[in-house]
């Protein structure tokens, strides 16, 4: 049961390594993409017409990444007023907490999958793409995040979301 | 409706983070309407987050990261020193100036306290401000701060509304100069006071030195503004064209941006970019829901009967207020929108007026004791008690909330310069 537990901690930590380079790269592609435009329209007077759609779904991309890697470090805002005043509720709401982020989690990559399977049908706007490369980024953020979740849970049930905090490796 | 909002405050109060919390309660309303397609929630959210005008969220993020390294603040610093030190008031008129010069920097006002804070805090202590003050003053003026452009909040609220970005960054000039000059103000009468002693006027050879030594630093507004208000750039080109420019200058100019400062920077703007746009897309859901509901037109008409836009202007400024403190600015914001902003649109509210004077509350709610969260970086910086800096910061909030009213009454201070550039028709 321990070496399990070792593993899946193991794999988290090479997830959000992995999460970290992509992010790494598709933040810089995305301010090269944009940047190009921005080059293409005022140096060399010659518009490019697939720049700005192509940064729009990298952002996609990068927001759903980040999301994740933020679950992963305790980022994501809520408010601590009531665990902070009253920290006896906190193994009792610290699981509720949970369940609630995971239920809406399972949702999105539930409908996320769906609406990716929809989009394969579709092709983006000045590049030939099929839309679902853009809509994957839905369920690849939900299921990463509800991963991070999952091994926030086995690391201790009884922890509170907003209790997480650590620094990026 | 009034379920999903009631099941929102308790998620959030259970210390669901708020984007879960806006997407799982706007799950429960889905559920509620009779037929309401549960694909609504991936759609929502990838709609809510394809949106160029957002793209200038990462760019002012990874702009202003470059930026904010110790040098820049200093420089900054040792500028509106040069300039304002003499004032009756001293460094407190300094904290002020070197704020208005660093938030045309950075869109972020927990890095603007943060960053002038640890110059001005250890500076002010040495020359007779008490902890507490200096706290307070670095507090008040990251508030002020938030109105100078770029800023994020701008941005948010410019794409969910529709509402020109380079407007509502032209509408900021002017709400900040003059809430600064009323802090300034109030300023002058504390230094009566408390006996506080201005620093020894400049030769203007030392202040020609000073600004050479902060001009590419203040290069990066210039270019902002330049090419947004001259109609060149549109804001989120303009914010690429920044990071561009803080790179070159941060690595050659300054040497202090490293290739391994850059890729943590890089890697901050995603994960910092992912948690405001998750909220962003979450919110999505909920404005949808807000729609089909009808709920806030039925609340305008109820505003109308009893006095219309300037009622529901004040009303704003009362509910944002503890709202924006308790849910950490953003958050707060993206769950209010789709319920304050089609009330405003209802009463005829003009939509540049209503953003500005929601800035300038989130500025105020973001300092405001006990709970603000800009709050903790100024108590960490100064050594100061929570009480001790409330006692200060209190009556400059007050000062700022004033100006927040008067901005409310009078719209023009916040039209006047949108106007002079041509971005703003009168009606």
């Amino acid at each position: 049961m321990n070496e399990l537990r070792a593993l899946a901690i193991g794999l988290d930590r090479w997830v959000a390594k992995a999460e970290t380079v992509v992010i790494v790269v598709l933040v810089a592609m995305l301010t090269a993409v944009t940047f190009a435009q921005v080059c293409a329209r005022y140096v060399l007077g010659d518009p490019l017409i697939w720049s700005e759609e192509a940064a729009r779904y990298l952002f996609v991309w990068v927001s759903m990444l980040g999301a994740a890697l933020a679950l992963r470090e305790g980022g994501h805002f809520g408010l601590d007023l009531l665990i902070r005043r009253a920290p006896a509720l906190k193994p009792a709401l610290g699981p509720m907490v949970t369940i609630v982020t995971a239920l809406f989690l399972l949702i999105l990559l539930k409908t996320g999958i769906d609406e990716t399977n929809l989009a394969s049908r579709q092709f983006a706007m000045t590049f030939p793409m099929r839309m679902q490369w853009a809509y994957l980024a839905l369920p690849t953020g939900a299921g990463l995040m509800l991963f991070h979740l999952a091994i926030h849970f086995i690391r201790s049930p009884s922890m509170h979301i907003l209790d997480i905090r650590r620094e990026p490796e | 409706m009034t379920a999903a909002l009631a099941l929102f405050a308790a998620f959030a109060t259970a210390g669901v983070p708020i984007a879960f919390a806006l997407g799982a309660a706007a799950l429960a309303g889905l559920w509620l309407i009779e037929g309401a397609p549960l694909r609504i929630v991936a759609s929502r959210i990838f709609a809510g987050i394809d949106n160029f005008s957002l793209l200038a969220i990462p760019f002012f993020i990874l702009a202003g990261d470059l930026m904010e390294t110790g040098g820049i603040s200093q420089r900054l610093v040792t500028l509106a020193r040069v300039l304002v030190g003499h004032v009756r008031g001293g460094l407190g008129n300094v904290v002020l100036i070197a704020m208005l010069f660093f938030s045309g920097i950075s869109g972020s006002t927990n890095a603007d306290a943060a960053a002038i804070g640890s110059v001005m805090i250890p500076a002010m202590k040495r020359h007779g401000f008490g902890a507490g003050h200096a706290g307070a003053l670095v507090a008040a003026a990251a508030g002020m701060g938030i109105l100078v452009p770029p800023c994020l909040t701008m941005v948010v609220y410019g794409s969910i509304t529709n509402t020109s970005i380079a407007t509502l960054f032209a509408a900021g000039f002017l709400p900040a100069l003059i809430m600064t000059a009323a802090l300034m103000f109030h300023l002058r009468i504390d230094a009566q006071r408390l006996g506080l002693k201005p620093e020894p006027r400049i030769s203007w050879r030392d202040r020609a030195r000073a600004l050479r030594q902060a001009l590419w630093a203040l290069l990066l507004p210039v270019i902002i503004f330049g090419g947004i208000l001259g109609g060149i750039f549109t804001p989120t080109e303009a914010a690429v064209v920044a990071v561009i420019y803080a790179i070159i200058v941060g690595m050659l100019v300054y040497g202090e941006v490293t290739p391994s400062y850059l890729v943590r920077s890089l890697l901050r703007t995603g994960v910092t970019s992912g948690i405001v746009m998750l909220l962003i897309g979450a919110a999505n859901i909920f404005a949808w829901l807000m729609t089909v509901s009808g709920v806030p037109a039925a609340i305008a008409s109820g505003i109308q009967s009893i006095g219309g836009g300037m009622v529901f202007l004040l009303m704003s400024i009362l509910v944002f207020l503890p709202l924006f403190a308790l849910l950490d600015g953003l958050p707060g914001m993206l769950m209010i929108m789709p319920v304050f902003v089609p009330i405003a649109q209802h009463l005829g509210v003009d939509l540049v007026h209503y953003g500005i004077l929601m800035t300038a509350v989130m500025g105020i709610a973001l300092f405001l004791p006990p709970v603000g969260v800009g709050l903790y970086i100024v108590l960490g910086l100064s050594g100061a008690t929570l009480g001790e800096i409330s006692r200060h910061l209190l009556p400059y909030l007050a000062t700022m909330t004033a100006v927040a009213v008067l901005i409310a009454f009078v719209p023009w201070i916040v039209y006047l310069v949108p106007y002079l550039f041509g971005l703003y028709a009168p009606r």
